[in-house]
């Protein structure tokens, strides 16, 4: 029987990234816990909650496997009778559902497990999103990060606004930049010294 | 905010640095990589923030 336990805080855990060849370690200050198991015969696995004082947790592997596990634990006034208590759990087990498109979806509800209507709508929208031109994003970079560090946006969104845009942030997103696009903002920034 | 952007893998050379690249644009733009997956020989990248409009 291949066990893991793991205790982790309300945050998602990656446990690839702490392996070391025979054990992966886990270690957090909490006391929320996660078995996670898998039958040998039928290679299924199995997961139970509950809680365990360990402030940390070697999670033993065979045949240098490590396990692929993606967990998220909100844990809200679990010993209150109230509405706002309980736990909430995300959890992906296996190489498979930890890189499967199902788990990133469950992945995107926020802390209270709601699906924003905006995400619902950009989960919706994928089949028409089109590429964007990495090409087209990378001559974007030194601009976005010049606007990063200007204390004062102001001018920079006259100069989006210029072109169409919203604001600059609008301008940053847009994902049908095209040359022509930039360099009319580039010109623009520079007319207003804002970039070299 | 969410946006979702798709890279064409089978388009690209260095992968690492156009998600680099995509990130470094839109933290400006106040939006965080949320998630990836890919699909189809695309990469779905999900940023989700707060756009920066002010000072």
């Amino acid at each position: 029987m291949r066990t893991a336990l793991i205790s982790l805080t309300a945050a998602v855990a990656l446990l690839a990234g702490c392996a070391t060849q025979n054990t992966v370690l886990v270690a957090t200050g909490t006391v929320i816990g996660v078995e996670i198991g898998q039958n040998p015969t039928t290679g299924m696995y199995n997961a139970k909650l509950g809680y365990d004082r360990a402030e940390f947790a070697l999670v033993p592997t065979t045949n240098r496997y490590t396990p692929d596990v993606l967990v998220e634990l909100k844990y809200n006034g679990i010993f209150s009778t109230g509405p706002e208590s309980g736990i909430y759990q995300r959890l992906a087990v296996g190489t498979v559902a930890v890189t499967q498109p199902g788990a990133m979806a469950m992945f995107l509800r926020d802390s209270s497990g709601n699906i924003s209507s905006n995400t619902v709508a950009a989960l919706k929208s994928l089949a028409s999103v089109p590429t964007v031109n990495t090409a087209t994003t990378s001559s974007l970079v030194s601009i976005a990060v010049a606007y990063k560090n200007a204390p004062d946006k102001t001018p920079w969104n006259d100069v989006a606004k210029a072109n169409g845009y919203q604001s600059f942030a609008f301008f940053l997103i847009d994902t049908n930049l095209t040359p022509e696009k930039i360099s009319a903002v580039s010109s623009g920034l520079k007319s207003a010294n804002l970039i070299q | 905010m969410t946006q979702v952007v798709k890279i064409n893998l089978l388009e690209i050379v260095d992968a690492a640095q156009a998600i680099q690249d995509a990130c470094d644009v839109r933290e400006a733009a106040g939006l965080g990589l949320r998630g990836c997956f890919e699909s189809g020989g695309e990469l779905i990248l999900i940023f989700q923030g707060d756009l920066k409009t002010g000072g």
